[in-house]
């Protein structure tokens, strides 16, 4: 459904806000490495920025991410809850 | 750390921010990270427990996980998890109201002397708030003479 939308060109009607909120649920995900891979290789992220594109080297540090966030949660649970969803953006 | 060298600049990324309608707060938080990677390289050196204080206190927590997960260098993480652990929540035990009740003057240096108190601490083995209090008029004297 994802490819024909691309194709026939209407995610461009979707609101930008509308695709952030969509964007940070699948980073708020507890595993967000696969629904992430499956959208990369349905939809280009080019439609976040043309820059955008998500490689392997990406998908290792996502792992290095997720576990870096796995470790703040366990040994620092007393500090401020941090946004996961926000430290994943920033691979892009 | 080459992956997100290679991709959006800090402009860049503030763009994107706002065409996704992203809060003021999320928006700095996803700059920071742009603008700030010479903290990596100086955490990978030697470095005093105020420097990296300094270094890392102006930063979010997701920034300094995100650095912490990019780095691979043992001594980057080390400092991090320092900083986490013992730095981030280091308070003094006195305030402007003890310098101002201990006759200490002028008033209008007590935040730089708190912040110099602050770092001391950090560096130094200070603890009580007798031997703060003392610091505190050695800071104002040295301050007072420069």
């Amino acid at each position: 459904m994802m490819k024909q939308a691309l194709d026939s060109e209407v995610l461009v009607l979707v609101n930008p806000h509308r695709w952030r909120d969509e964007i940070i649920l699948i980073l708020k995900e507890q595993d967000t490495i696969k629904p992430l891979k499956r959208l990369s290789l349905v939809v280009p992220l080019s439609f976040i920025d043309k820059k955008i594109k998500l490689s392997l080297a990406d998908f290792k540090l996502l792992k290095q991410v997720r576990n870096s966030l796995n470790f703040y949660n366990h040994k620092f649970f007393r500090h401020r809850k941090i946004d996961a969803w926000l430290v994943i953006w920033q691979l892009f | 750390m080459a992956v997100i060298l290679n991709k959006l600049s800090a402009a860049e990324v503030s763009q994107l921010a706002h065409k996704f309608g992203f809060k003021k707060g999320e928006s700095i938080r996803l700059v920071s990270i742009k603008e700030n990677q010479r903290v990596i390289r100086e955490l990978s050196g030697k470095a005093k427990p105020s420097r990296i204080y300094n270094l890392l206190n102006q930063l979010s927590y997701e920034t300094i996980i995100f650095y912490y997960a990019c780095s691979q260098d043992k001594k980057v993480r080390k400092n991090i998890i320092y900083f986490m652990d013992k730095l981030s929540h280091l308070r003094l035990k006195i305030k402007g109201e003890d310098l101002k009740k201990a006759g200490l003057l002028p008033q209008n240096l007590y935040g730089k002397v708190l912040t110099e108190l602050l770092e001391a601490k950090m560096d130094e083995n200070i603890d009580g708030k007798d031997q703060e209090l003392k610091l505190a008029a050695e800071i104002i004297d040295k301050l007072k003479r420069c």
